[in-house]
C-alpha cells in the first residue's frame, strides 16, 4: 500500500481542517483507496492535520489587525483636494469631435454646388481675370500659353465696359496714373473670394468671332507685349525703372525680345519675399483696351519662355469673318 | 428621511447599499459617508493583507474610496457594491503594496517587529512568545505577499476575511463550485511554500 497521500486526500483534510467537508471525504480518509490505512499513512495524514490546523490558525489570526482610523473627514477632504472630474452633461459635448470634419465637408459641399466655381481660366481657353489693376494688357498668361501646338487663336472679349481713363496706366508709352491703382500685392474682392463676376467670363469658342485671316501689324498703332512683360514693367517702375521696356513700333523681333525678359524677370520675382503679386497675375481682363482694338494670339513662340506674342491690332485692319 | 431619500427608485430598500449609491451619484455627500462607515473595515482589512502597516493601508483605503466617489457613475448595479471596493482595492493595492514592501525591506526587521508588537502584541504576554508570533506572521505574511494574485486574493477572502463563497465567486466572476475551487487550490499552493517551516516546528 502506498504511503504517500493522494491530492484528493489532502484536499479532503483541508476541507476537513476548515469546516468545509463534504459527503465523500470521510470516507476517502478512513479507508485511503478502498482498503484501510496504514499505520505510516495514519501519522502521516494525523501530522498534516497537525499542520493545516496551525496555518488554520495563524491565518485566522492575521486578521486580527489593528484598528483602522480613518474617518470620513479625512475622505472627505481627499476628495475635496482631489476634485471630481468634470461629468459629460449634454450629448453634444461627446459629439464636439466631429464638429471639424462636418464643418469641413460641409464647405466642400458648398463649394462644389457653387455654380460659379466652374469659370476658369486654366487651358488657354479663356483668359485670366484678375482685380482692376487699371493696367492695360490683355491678359495672356504665359502659363496658359505654353502649349506651343496649339492652333492660331484671336481672343476677343465682348461686353466689357471700357476701364476708367483716369486710373487707366500706360506702359511703355509714358504715364501711370495711380488714382486708382491698388499696391502691389493687393488682392481683390473677387480674386479673394474665388468668384468671379459672370461679365468677366471668357466666351466660349463658339462665342468668339473667328478670323479669316489677320492683317500686318501697323507700326504706328500695334503694340506687342504679353502680360509678363508688363508685369516686369510694373515691377521695374516700382523698383526704380530697371524694367523693360517695349516701344510701340519696336519691331516684332526686338519686340519678342523684350517679352522674353520681362517674363523671365516677371517670374523670377514671383517667389520674391516681399509679397508683390506678380504682374502676370495682375492683369487686367482682356478687352479692357483702346476701343476698336483686337488682340491676336500669333503661332509662334518664343523659344525661351515658349510665350506666345499677342498683338493688338486695329479693328479696321482685320478682316472678319470667313 | 431626507427630500433625497423619499426620491429612491421603486425596488431599492433604503437602507441598501444600491440605494446609498444612489443617493451619493445624485450629490448626497451623507450617503457615501454612510457607504464608507459600512465597507471601510472590509476594504482595510484586504488593504492590510496587502500592505501590512496600518498607515499604509489606511492610504489605501482613503485611495479606495476617493476613487470609488469619482467614478460613482461607472458603477453597474449589476454587480454588488462591496465587489466593486474589493475590485478597486486589487487594483490600486498591488501597486502601493510594491511600494511598501520595498520600503519595509529598507528597514530593520528589529524596528519593523517592535512596532507591529507595540501595534498589535498583547502586553500581558511573554514577551519572547510575543516576538516568536510575530515572527511567523511575517513569515507568513511573506508567504501569501509570494502567491499569484489569484491565490492570494482567494485566502486572503475566505481564511483571513472569512467571506461567503458566493462573495468570492461574485468577486472572480466565476460560480460557488469555481470559487471553491480556487481556495483550495490557493490553500494547497500556500501549504507548499510554508511546508519546509511548518514541518520544521
Amino acid at each position: 500500500m502506498d504511503n504517500k497521500m493522494t491530492n484528493e486526500q489532502l484536499d479532503a483534510l483541508f476541507r476537513r481542517v476548515f469546516g468545509e467537508e463534504e459527503a465523500g471525504d470521510q470516507q476517502l480518509l478512513d479507508a485511503g483507496d478502498g482498503g484501510e490505512l496504514s499505520e505510516t499513512m495514519s501519522k502521516s495524514m494525523a501530522q498534516e492535520l497537525v499542520v493545516l490546523g496551525n496555518l488554520k490558525s495563524e491565518l485566522k489570526a492575521l486578521g486580527d489587525i489593528p484598528e483602522c482610523q480613518l474617518n470620513s473627514a479625512r475622505v472627505k477632504d481627499a476628495i475635496l483636494g482631489q476634485g471630481i472630474p468634470e461629468a459629460r452633461t449634454s450629448w453634444f459635448g461627446s459629439w464636439g469631435r466631429f464638429a471639424l470634419p462636418v464643418a469641413a465637408c460641409v464647405a466642400l459641399a458648398v463649394f462644389l454646388m457653387n455654380p460659379n466655381r466652374g469659370v476658369t481660366t486654366g487651358g488657354g481657353e479663356s483668359a485670366p481675370v484678375v482685380a482692376s489693376m487699371g493696367v492695360e494688357t490683355h491678359g495672356i498668361s504665359p502659363m496658359a500659353r505654353m502649349d506651343a501646338s496649339r492652333q492660331p487663336r484671336i481672343e476677343k472679349e465682348l461686353g466689357l465696359s471700357q476701364p476708367d481713363a483716369a486710373s487707366q496706366t500706360s506702359i511703355g508709352g509714358t504715364q501711370i496714373s495711380g488714382a486708382e491703382v491698388p499696391a502691389l500685392g493687393e488682392v481683390s474682392g473677387a480674386n479673394r473670394s474665388g468668384t468671379r463676376s459672370q461679365s468677366r467670363r471668357t466666351p466660349k469658342r463658339s462665342e468668339a468671332p473667328r478670323f479669316a485671316s489677320a492683317q500686318p501689324v501697323s507700326n504706328g498703332a500695334s503694340l506687342t507685349m504679353s502680360a509678363a512683360d508688363i508685369s516686369a514693367k510694373i515691377d521695374g517702375i516700382a523698383g526704380g525703372g530697371s524694367g523693360t521696356t517695349v516701344d510701340r513700333g519696336s519691331s516684332p523681333s526686338e519686340a519678342v525680345t523684350s517679352i522674353a525678359a520681362g517674363a523671365i524677370e516677371g517670374f523670377s520675382r514671383r517667389g520674391s519675399t516681399d509679397n508683390a503679386m506678380p504682374g502676370a497675375m495682375m492683369a487686367a481682363p482682356v478687352g479692357m483696351g483702346e476701343a476698336g482694338k483686337v488682340v491676336i494670339v500669333g503661332a509662334g513662340t518664343d523659344p525661351q519662355t515658349r510665350a506666345s506674342a499677342a498683338t493688338e491690332v486695329d479693328k479696321r485692319n482685320v478682316v472678319f469673318g470667313g | 428621511m431626507s427630500e433625497r431619500s423619499k426620491a429612491i427608485p421603486a425596488g431599492l430598500a433604503p437602507d441598501s447599499d444600491e440605494a446609498l449609491v444612489w443617493l451619493a451619484r445624485n450629490g448626497d455627500f451623507s450617503a457615501f459617508e454612510r457607504l464608507f462607515d459600512r465597507h471601510r473595515d472590509l476594504v482595510y482589512r484586504y488593504a492590510y493583507q496587502m500592505a501590512p502597516r496600518r498607515d499604509d493601508a489606511e492610504d489605501i483605503v482613503q485611495e479606495v474610496f476617493v476613487k470609488a466617489y469619482q467614478n460613482l457613475k461607472r458603477y453597474r448595479d449589476e454587480a454588488k457594491f462591496t465587489t466593486w471596493l474589493l475590485r478597486i482595492t486589487a487594483n490600486l493595492g498591488t501597486d502601493k503594496a510594491r511600494m511598501s514592501n520595498r520600503r519595509q525591506k529598507l528597514e530593520t526587521r528589529e524596528s519593523a517587529g517592535a512596532l507591529t508588537w507595540m501595534t498589535v502584541g498583547n502586553m500581558g504576554e511573554d514577551p519572547i512568545k510575543n516576538l516568536e508570533r510575530e515572527q511567523t506572521r511575517e513569515l507568513l505574511r511573506e508567504a501569501i505577499a509570494s502567491l499569484p494574485e489569484h491565490h492570494r486574493n482567494a485566502v486572503v477572502f475566505r481564511d483571513i476575511q472569512e467571506m461567503e463563497y458566493d462573495a468570492i465567486a461574485d468577486f472572480f466572476g466565476c460560480s460557488v463550485g469555481g470559487a471553491k475551487l480556487r481556495v483550495l487550490r490557493a490553500r494547497r499552493a500556500l501549504r507548499d511554500r510554508l511546508a519546509p517551516l511548518m514541518e520544521g516546528e
